[in-house]
Order: structure tokens, then sequence, then C-alpha cells
């Protein structure tokens, strides 16, 4: 835990000193605020972000390691993946359409999971996609994306 | 308000309306009951299925599902030693010493009737005790809500796990977010990159989907070859005696208004009021020594504790439209979806949707102990559906929740991107609920702060001249600082 919070803290502090720097760009628009611009709130945001940082930063330096378990270990790999595959099906939305995007989502992640039972890999991804389907697009009226093949 | 609460309890009572308060409540059971899905993930899933809803039965919806999942958290708890919401940890505790003994059954009847105490108990508070504080929040101005914004922040970090500091930075990367968009005074364009989606800032919806389900599916894909627990011990049919019962009551009574005085806190939910009635269970015992060992008191404290948060977190969301807890936040949301703005002029532009809730969630409680107690064969048997099954689901209904928000495939990126944030966030032990909050307070604060100012001309004397605002600011460096005082006294006793 002891790198983990070190660089935590490091993170916290780029992105503090990045939230700083942009916001004293900000300028005043054609409504003037006189006492305080755009960017004094995300200014005094970053301020603070950037001082408990810091105390982290200290602390996780005075700090000794208390436990020997790692944070990250070989599964972060399948998170990873899961990642991936969710990027990948919101890129092949537009293209696919809803229906034959989400069956493909679900089966990914099942043969992903390794599930070999026949009758989930049968109905599930079936199941899911269609009963969301019929939910959101039939009872709620929500125009989900209809691909180039217009299912 | 008697009349009021008798309409409401008609409109909870029509079929259309009550229909939604029984799968609410049922699936909010099976949705706590499995590890892994808490209340607020829940919540957050199913809130875009309420969009094309009236406004009370949405709410009837999600009340009925927070009710039941933070009870379901219980079942699993009890019978898997694995809290299915972090509100049931404190149950294990006694509840699995039960269950080994054979006792199941009895164990997870006094977590049903210690949850339906605590949440009649707040829930009648709720009732009582709202009406007047929106009374009083109607003469807040802007630097009331500045110091009351700024008092929630401070509880937020005070109460975050064993390390403030980290909440505190969550804290600050939630205020950060909110600043995302046009600045409310001025319009200019802030952290938007560019993209005209951001003009308005992040929509909530789908940052809350991404922090708390995305997060948790990938948190739980990490796990999926990992063997799952099979419920060991068959439950018996083995009923709580009558002086149990009364044995129990005082216990759950006591705990249920310590619920509800904690969760009407912003900030501070279901998991730290479970804590605190079974601490406090055990201080005032004849035989605290027995705790930890199956003792009844030890199940029905955490359990009237954790439900006594949901009326009790509401409290502050309805009269002030700041939420007492994750859940409530996005309860926030689910209200300005419906064109709702939670504070005190609801309870007189909208009384019949704030009653209309009071009484879903009386109603709500009953059906949630006739489940508990003749259900719970079969909500046991949801946790055995295995996880490679209901993970692609949750996912599945994550990004069609998002999307469908704006229509927007720009959403389902958000909703990923802070999912994986919240993946991270996990991984490094920083708690998602201090973002959620501060997305919500952020812009009250900064808004407010900047009301207040051009209001007393650039002076900051509005923090200590108006009483009630120099109240809320005193208490909230009280919270930071008795915070940081109870850590340094963690630190010296581990040394």
């Amino acid at each position: 835990m002891k790198r983990v919070n070190l660089i935590t803290s490091i993170i916290f502090i780029f992105i503090g000193a990045a939230i700083y720097w942009e916001s004293s760009q900000f300028k005043q628009t054609m409504i003037k605020d006189k006492f305080s611009g755009p960017g004094f709130f995300p200014k005094l945001v970053a301020i603070m972000m950037i001082a408990a940082a810091l105390i982290l930063l200290f602390d996780s330096i005075l700090k000794k390691e208390e436990t020997t378990e790692k944070v990250f270990d070989k599964s972060i790999k399948l998170a990873i993946i899961g990642m991936v595959i969710i990027l990948l099906y919101i890129i092949s939305l537009d293209t696919l359409g809803f229906i034959i995007a989400t069956v493909l989502l679900n089966y990914a992640f099942l043969f992903f999971f390794r599930v070999k039972e026949k009758i989930i890999l049968l109905l599930q991804p079936a199941v899911t996609s269609f009963l969301i389907y019929w939910v959101f697009a039939k009872l709620l009226m929500v125009p989900l994306p209809e691909g180039l093949f217009f299912i | 308000m008697i009349e009021l609460l008798l309409a409401g309890l008609k409109t909870t009572l029509q079929p259309s309306v009550f229909i939604f308060l029984i799968s609410g409540v049922a699936g909010g059971i099976a949705i706590g009951a499995l590890p892994g899905l808490t209340a607020t993930m829940g919540v957050a899933v199913l809130l875009p299925l309420t969009f094309g809803m009236d406004a009370t039965t949405a709410l009837v919806l999600l009340v009925g599902i927070y009710i039941g999942a933070i009870f379901g958290g219980s079942i699993s708890a009890i019978l898997l030693k694995t809290p299915g919401t972090p509100a049931a940890a404190a149950t294990v505790l006694d509840g699995h010493e039960l269950a080994k003994r054979g006792e199941a059954g009895k164990a997870l009847s006094i977590a049903a009737i210690a949850s339906f105490t605590g949440g009649m108990i707040s829930t009648i508070m709720l009732i009582t005790i709202s009406p007047i504080l929106a009374n009083f929040a109607l003469r807040f101005g802007a630097p009331e809500y500045f110091a009351l914004a700024v008092f929630g922040l401070t509880i937020i970090a005070s109460i975050s796990g064993n390390s403030p500091l980290k909440g505190l930075l969550a804290g600050f990367f939630g205020l950060f977010i909110a600043t995302v968009g046009m600045d409310p005074v001025t319009s200019f364009p802030r952290f938007t990159l560019g993209r005209i989606e951001l003009l308005n800032g992040f929509a909530i919806i789908p940052v809350l989907i991404g922090l708390f389900a995305l997060a948790e599916a990938f948190v739980q894909m990490e796990k999926i070859f990992v063997e799952e627990l099979k419920i060991s011990s068959k439950i018996k049919q083995s009923f709580l005696s009558l002086k149990e019962l009364f044995k129990i009551l005082p216990t759950a009574i006591k705990s249920g208004f310590i619920g509800t005085f904690i969760g009407s806190i912003p900030g501070a939910g279901a998991d730290i009021a479970a804590f605190v009635s079974y601490n406090e269970a055990r201080r005032s015992s004849k035989e605290p020594e027995k705790f930890g060992t199956g003792v009844l008191e030890g199940i029905a404290a955490p359990e009237a504790g954790n439900n006594g948060v949901t009326g009790g977190a509401l409290v502050p969301l309805l009269t002030l439209g700041v939420p007492g807890d994750a859940v409530t936040a996005i309860l926030l949301g689910a209200l300005i979806i419906q064109g709702l703005q939670p504070g005190p002029l609801l309870f007189q532009e909208n009384a019949s949707v704030v009653y209309g809730l009071f009484s879903s969630m009386l109603v709500g409680n009953i059906l949630m102990l006739l489940f508990g107690l003749l259900g719970i064969r079969l909500f046991s048997k949801v946790i055995d559906i295995p996880k490679k099954i209901i993970v692609p689901i949750i996912i599945t209904l994550s990004i069609v929740g998002s999307y469908s928000m704006n229509n927007s495939i720009f959403d389902i990126y958000i909703a990923l991107i802070f999912g994986v944030i919240g993946y991270f966030m996990q991984k490094t032990e920083i708690p998602a609920s201090p973002i959620i909050l501060a997305i919500i307070l952020g812009p009250m604060a900064e808004s407010n702060l900047r009301r207040s100012l051009l209001m007393y001309d650039g002076s900051l004397s509005f923090m200590y001249t108006r009483p009630i605002t120099a109240i809320f600011l005193g208490l909230a460096i009280f919270s930071l600082v008795s915070s940081y005082y109870r850590l340094y006294k963690l630190k010296k006793v581990k040394v």
C-alpha cells in the first residue's frame, strides 16, 4: 500500500497542478463577476487537492510498509480485458446497431468467463439483449442506435 | 398532514403504482442478497427505467429497491459470511455464527424484524421532522446554503473509512468534476476540451453508473475464476420465540434511532450506521463479551441501524436538497429528471409527490417484513446464480442506462472512463461516494459562495455575521478536526 499511496499522491499533485494552470487561463466573459471569476473556485479546489496530496505523500514516505500483499496482481489483466471489450463495443455500436452489438458483447463476456453450459450460451445473450431492447426501445421509447442494418 | 398522508397512501395502493413497489422491494432484496451488488448500484442501474414514469411511481420503485437492498445484504451476510452490501458487514459477526449453529432461519427472521423496526422508526421520524425542517430552511439564503454544502463536504472526508485523506482527495476530485462545463455565474466554458457535450458538465447518471456499477463489474471480473461459495447450511424453520422477540426489540428500537440520526447527516450512510449501532449495542449490553458468538442483539442492532438510514437520509434530501448518502444522491438525480427541485419548496409545490413517497416507505417496509419472513428460501436461492451470468447483464444495463439519459454514445464513453477510474480507486482504497456527493454539493457550494460575495460586496463577513452560516461552518471545522484527532488516536494505539 505504501507504494500505491506514493503514486496516488503524485498523480493527484499532477491533476491539481493541471487544474490550477488551466483555470488561470480562464477569462471573464461579457457577464462580469467582479469578486471572483470563473477560475476562482477551480483554483481553490486545485490548491486544496495539492495540499491533501502532499500530506499523503509525506505520510506514505514516513510510514513503514504494513502489508506484503500486492494491490495489483496478475488478475488485473482480467479487468483490463473487460474494459477493452466494452471499448470495442462502444466503437462498433454505431455501425452494428444495438441488438447485434449487444448480443456480441454478451457472447464476448461469456467466452471470456469460459462459460461452457450450452443452455446459458443459447439463452443469456439473446434474452438479455432483446428484453433490454424491448423495455428501452419499445416501452420507454429510447431511440437506441440502429446501425447500418436498421435493427 | 394526516389527510396528505392518507391521499399518499391511496396513490401508493393503486395497482399501477403498487406493483412497482412490490417489484422494487423484491428486486431490491435480490440485488442486496447478491454479494457485489449494492443498494447504490441497484438504484443507479435501474434509474433509467423510471424516465418514462410519473414522479411518484419513479420514486416508489427506487425507494422500494433502496429499502429492499439494504435488508437483502443481511441474507448473504448470514448464509455466506459475505456481506451482500457494505451495510451488512457488521451483520456477519453474529449472524453467521448463529447460522453455523443451524439457526440460520432464526437469524434471518431477526434481520427482517429488526430491519422493519429500523425502517419504520426512520420513516415516522422522516414524516414528522422533515416538514418542520423544510419550513425552517425556507429562510436559508445563499450564505446558509454555502455553509451547509461545506459542512456536507467535510463530513464526507471525516467519515470515509480508514483514510480521511483519501476521502478528501476523492472529494476534491469530485469538486473538480463538478466544475466542468459552463461557469454558473459568467457562463465561461471550463475544462470542456472543446466538446459541446461537456458544456453542461458531466451528465451525472453515466458518472454514477461508471463509478458504482461498471467499476464493481471490473472488480468482480478479477475474481471470476475463483470458486464461488455455496450455501452450506440448510435453512431450517427455526422461528423466533416471543420471549426472544421482546429481548431484541429495545436494541432494535434504539438502533433505529441511531440509524435515522446518522442517515440524516449528509455523507454518512448505512455502513457506518450499522457499525455504530453494533458497537453501541455491545457497549450497553450486560454481556458484551458474548458479541461475535451469535447473540441475537448482534444481528438486530446493525440491521435496524442500516435500515434506519433509509428514512434519515431522505430528511436532508427532501428538505435541503442535500443527499444524506450515495443512494439518496441518485434519488436527487431522479427527482431532477422528473423536473422537481428537492429543497424546502418541494413540500409546498409538490406535496402529493412527497407524501406519496412517505406512504410508500411505510408500505414498503411492511412488504419487506413479509418477504423477509415468508420468502426467505426463495431469496436465498438468488445467491446461487453464478457471477458469470450476472456480470454481463450488469454491463449491458449500465451501457443502456448511461446512453438513454441523453441518447448519446458519448455518455457511454463517460461511463466507461469513470468505470475505469472507479476500478483503480477501489483497488487503491479511495472511496467513491465522496465523488458523487461532491459533484452534487460542489455547484451548490460554488454558486452560493459567489452569490454571497456579490451580496456582501466582496466581503467575507457573512461567514460570521449570520448565525446559521456560522454554526454550519463551525460544525464543518469541528468535523474535520475531530476526524484527524480520531485518526491520531488510532495511530497511537497501533504503535
